[in-house]
C-alpha cells in the first residue's frame, strides 16, 4: 500500500496553515490559476510563479512561468498547448524561454532567447526551431507535463479512474517514455484538507504526487525537491501566511548556512 | 565491470578508422588555416560512470546503475565519441573538482581543497588563459562552485568570473528547477551565436545533485519510515553487493547505517530519475549544437560520483570508484562517429583544461598537471600515456591509481583551520599554502590497497596483507613523488610521509 501522505510530510507547516482559493473552475469556459513554486530543498520557500490559464471551449492551455536566476535575472518561459478533446492527448505546442530582469521581463538578455512550436500527429513529433524542423517518430499518446495539471484536475471526482499510460513532453523539446498516472483514493491530509492523490512516475520523473479536491481543483503538487500551491483562481486568492515562506534570494543563498544531518557529518 | 571487453587495440582501430574532421591540432595533412573548433563543456554533477545506459556492456552487474536508466542523449553522445572509461575526478567533491577542471592543477596547488574556498589569486582559469593566448570567447553558464561560498557566477560585480562572459542561471541551486534554464539558455546560445571568433561555452548543469536533499532535508521522513513509499515493488534497482561490506573507517563520512534496504532502493531509484531528467537537457543542447555549421568540441563529464548506498555510502567525498569514477566522452570536432572505448588509460579531468588549449592553440596552463587528450582522440598510439594517477579525497586523503591497484593514504586534519574556517588564512588566502600547517600534518595508520581488477566492488582491503607489501611500497613511493612534485608547485620543502 502506497504511502501518499509522505509526499506532504516537507510541505506539513504550509498545508496547517492552507485555505484554497473559494472558486471552483469553469468547465466550459476559460479558468486561470496562479500557482507558487516551491522548492523543498532545505526548508519550504517560494522559488518561482506558475499561471495556467485554461480555455476549455478551445481546449488550449497557456502556462507562464518565472524563476530566479543569478543577480536579479529571472527565467521566464511561456509555454501554450492545444489539446484533443480528452484534455490529454496534445496536438501542437509553442514555446518560448528566455532569461531577463525582472524588472524589464520583455528585454531578453542577450543570446537566451528560445521561441520553438512542435505538433504531433499520431505517427512523430515535428519541432520546428528558427527555421530548422526536427521530426522523430513516436507512436501512442503524447501529453504535456503541464498539461497534465488539467488532465487531473479534471478527473479529481472520476472515481474509476483509470492508470493512464502516456509519453511526457518535459518543458517544449524532449519526449520522455514509459509515463504514468496512478489515482489513489481520497485522504486526509495535514491541515484538514480531503484529497485525492494523483502519482506520476516516468523517465526523467521524480514520483511527484498531484493533489485534487472535491471542488475539483488542484491545488497542490509534490516531487522530490519541488512543489506546487495553488494560490488563486481568477479572482479568488487561497488563504496561507506567504511572507512565512518568503521567496529564496539566491544573493543570500549561502552554502555554509547548509544544515547537514547530524547522522552525516 | 570487464576490462578486457573493449581492448586497447579495439579501441584504437575504431578510432583510426573514424577520424574525419581536421579540426584536431597536430595532424600533419591539417587543413589550411581556419577558425578553431569552438568547445563545448557539458557537466553534470554527481554523476555516477555507470549511469549511461550504452555502458551496460561494461558495467553488467544487475546492481550497476546502467540497467536502471535510459539515457538515450547520452547513448547518441557516447556513439560519437570517444568513451573514456577510466575517467576519474581529480578530487572527489564539487569545488576542489572544479577549481581542478579549470585550473589544470591538484587541489593543494589551487588551493581549494574544501568546497567554498576560492581559487588562489596568482592561479589563471582556463578562460583567463584562453583571452590572453587566444581569440575565444569565454562563457559561463550554470554552477561554478570554485571561488568560494557561492554556486553560480553574476553578470557583473564580485562574484563575476574573470575571463568568462557570464550567462545568469542559478536561483534555487535546484537541478530539478534550475537545469531547465541552463540547457534552454545554452540551445539559445548555441542557435543564435555568429561570431567570427569560436566560442569555449561551459554548461555546467546540477543534476543528479539533488540527491544531496534527499539526505540532507528530506532525510528524516526517509529514514523514519520503512516503506515502499510510492509502490514501485519491483522498479525498484537492487542493493549494491558492496554495501554491508565493513572496514576500518578513519572517519565515517557520510556513512549511513540506519537505512534500510527499502530507503537505499528509493534513494537510487530517484537518483536515476536524475540522470534521466539532465540526459533530456544534454538532448536539448545537443540538437542545438548540431543546427550548428562550424565544429564544435563536446566535452561531457561530471565533477564527481554518488556512493548509492555502496560501502554504505551517500554523495561523495570518498576514494571509492562510486565517488571518483565519472563520465568523460569527448566528441565532436575531429572525433566525429566514433562510438569508441578507451578502458584502459588513466585520465583526470586535470586532462580538459590541456585539451582545451591544445585545441585553441594556447600553451599549457602553468605548471598544468593535465595532459592533452588530442593525440587519443585522433587515435594515435601514445606510448608515454601515464601509468599511474593521483587523486585527493577528503581534504588530506590521497589516492595513487594504477592500472590495477587503487591504494589510498591518509593525513590526520585538523592542521590548517585558521580564524575558525577551514584551510584558510587571516588574509582569506588558501591555508594549504601554509607553510606552517604543512607541518603539522600527521600520516594516519589506516591505509587501503585494492585490486580494482579483480575486486571491482572493493570489498577487500590488501593493505595488511604481506604478499603485498611490494606493491604498497611501490605505490607509496609513487605517491610521494606525485605529491612532491606538487608540493614543490607551492615552495614547500617539508613533505610529511
Amino acid at each position: 500500500m502506497k504511502d501518499w501522505l509522505f509526499s506532504l510530510e516537507t510541505l506539513r507547516p504550509l498545508m496547517e496553515q492552507y485555505s484554497p482559493p473559494d472558486a471552483t473552475p469553469d468547465r466550459s469556459g476559460i479558468t486561470n490559476y496562479v500557482y507558487d513554486l516551491f522548492s523543498l530543498s532545505l526548508k519550504p520557500s517560494i522559488c518561482g510563479e506558475m499561471t495556467f490559464r485554461v480555455d476549455a471551449s478551445q481546449r488550449q492551455i497557456s502556462c507562464s512561468l518565472k524563476r530566479p536566476a543569478e543577480d536579479d535575472y529571472q527565467y521566464f518561459s511561456e509555454f501554450s498547448y492545444m489539446m484533443e478533446p480528452d484534455f490529454l492527448r496534445l496536438r501542437s505546442w509553442s514555446a518560448r524561454t528566455w532569461m531577463a530582469l525582472e524588472e524589464s521581463p520583455e528585454d531578453a538578455f542577450k543570446l537566451t532567447e528560445t521561441d520553438s512550436t512542435g505538433r504531433y500527429d499520431g505517427r512523430s513529433v515535428i519541432l520546428e526551431s528558427k527555421g530548422q524542423r526536427r521530426q522523430r517518430p513516436l507512436r501512442g499518446t503524447l501529453t504535456s507535463k503541464l498539461a497534465l495539471l488539467e488532465t487531473i484536475r479534471s478527473n479529481a471526482n472520476t472515481e474509476n479512474s483509470n492508470t493512464l499510460n502516456f509519453t511526457c513532453l518535459d518543458e517544449y523539446e524532449i519526449t520522455l517514455r514509459d509515463h504514468r498516472v496512478q489515482p489513489g483514493e481520497w485522504v486526509e491530509a495535514p491541515g484538514g484538507h480531503t484529497l485525492r492523490p494523483f502519482l506520476h512516475t516516468g523517465d526523467g520523473q521524480i514520483p511527484r504526487t498531484l493533489w485534487v479536491d472535491k471542488k475539483e481543483r488542484l491545488p497542490i503538487y509534490v516531487t522530490g525537491t519541488e512543489a506546487a500551491v495553488l494560490r488563486a483562481v481568477n479572482d479568488a486568492t487561497a488563504a496561507y501566511p506567504r511572507e512565512q515562506f518568503a521567496p529564496t534570494n539566491p544573493k543570500r543563498y549561502d552554502l555554509r548556512k547548509m544544515q547537514i544531518s547530524p547522522q552525516f557529518q | 565491470m570487464s576490462r578486457t571487453d573493449t581492448s586497447r587495440r579495439n579501441f584504437l582501430k575504431g578510432s583510426a578508422a573514424a577520424l574525419g574532421a581536421a579540426a584536431l591540432p597536430g595532424r600533419a595533412n591539417a587543413a589550411p588555416a581556419k577558425k578553431r573548433p569552438n568547445v563545448l563543456i557539458m557537466m553534470t554533477d554527481q554523476q555516477n560512470i555507470d549511469t549511461i545506459a550504452a555502458y551496460r556492456d561494461l558495467f553488467n552487474h544487475p546492481a550497476h546503475g546502467t540497467g536502471w536508466v535510459k539515457t538515450p542523449n547520452l547513448d547518441r553522445l557516447a556513439a560519437r565519441g570517444l568513451n573514456f572509461i577510466e575517467g576519474h575526478s581529480p578530487c572527489p567533491v564539487c569545488g576542489p573538482a572544479r577549481a581542478s577542471m579549470w585550473t589544470g592543477l591538484m587541489p593543494m596547488q589551487h588551493g581549494v581543497v574544501h568546497n567554498n574556498l576560492g581559487i588562489a589569486k596568482d592561479v589563471p582559469n582556463i578562460a583567463e588563459w584562453l583571452e590572453q593566448h587566444t581569440d575565444y570567447q569565454s562563457y559561463f553558464c550554470g554552477k561554478w562552485h570554485a571561488s568560494g561560498p557561492w554556486n553560480y557566477p553574476s553578470v557583473s560585480g564580485k562574484h563575476k568570473l574573470p575571463g568568462f562572459n557570464t550567462i545568469p542561471a542559478g536561483g534555487t541551486g535546484l537541478g530539478d528547477v534550475l537545469d531547465y534554464s541552463i540547457s534552454a539558455a545554452t540551445t539559445a546560445f548555441l542557435r543564435e551565436y555568429e561570431e567570427d571568433k569560436p566560442f569555449f561555452y561551459v554548461a555546467s548543469m546540477m543534476n543528479p545533485h539533488d540527491i544531496c536533499f534527499w539526505t540532507e532535508s528530506l532525510g528524516g521522513p526517509f529514514i523514519t519510515r520503512n516503506r515502499d513509499y510510492f509502490g514501485l515493488g519491483e522498479d525498484l534497482p537492487p542493493l549494491p553487493p558492496n554495501q554491508e561490506y565493513e572496514f576500518e573507517d578513519w572517519e565515517p563520512f557520510r556513512r549511513n547505517t540506519e537505512w534500510n534496504g527499502q530507503v537505499w532502493r528509493q534513494y537510487a531509484y530517484d537518483y536515476y530519475r536524475m540522470i534521466e531528467k539532465v540526459d533530456s537537457d544534454v538532448g536539448r543542447i545537443l540538437d542545438a549544437v548540431d543546427s550548428r555549421d562550424d565544429e564544435t568540441l563536446i566535452i561531457f563529464t561530471s565533477d564527481h560520483g554518488e556512493g548509492l548506498g555502496r560501502h554504505r555510502r551517500v554523495q561523495k567525498w570518498h576514494p571509492f570508484e562510486h565517488s571518483v569514477k565519472v563520465p568523460f566522452i569527448v566528441a565532436g570536432a575531429g572525433v566525429r562517429q566514433q562510438g569508441a572505448y578507451d578502458t584502459t588509460n588513466l585520465v583526470t579531468q586535470l586532462d580538459i583544461s590541456a585539451t582545451i588549449c591544445d585545441v585553441a592553440g594556447a600553451p599549457p596552463l602553468p605548471e598544468s598537471q593535465g595532459r592533452s587528450l588530442c593525440p587519443l582522440l585522433r587515435g594515435e598510439a601514445v606510448n608515454d600515456w601515464r601509468t599511474s594517477m593521483c587523486y585527493d579525497f577528503n581534504i588530506t586523503g590521497r589516492v595513487l591509481r594504477t592500472a590495477r591497484y587503487k591504494y589510498v593514504k591518509v593525513y590526520e586534519k585538523n592542521q590548517g583551520k585558521r580564524n575558525g574556517r577551514w584551510y584558510e588564512d587571516k588574509d582569506g588566502n588558501p591555508a594549504v599554502h601554509d607553510p606552517q600547517a604543512i607541518k603539522e600534518y600527521k600520516v594516519h595508520p589506516l591505509h587501503y590497497l585494492f585490486d580494482i581488477e579483480a575486486d571491482p566492488w572493493e570489498t577487500t582491503n590488501l593493505a595488511e596483507d604481506p604478499a603485498y607489501a611490494g606493491i604498497i611500497e611501490e605505490h607509496d613511493e609513487m605517491m610521494y613523488q606525485d605529491w612532491e612534485k606538487h608540493w614543490e608547485y607551492n615552495h614547500h620543502n617539508t613533505i610529511p610521509r
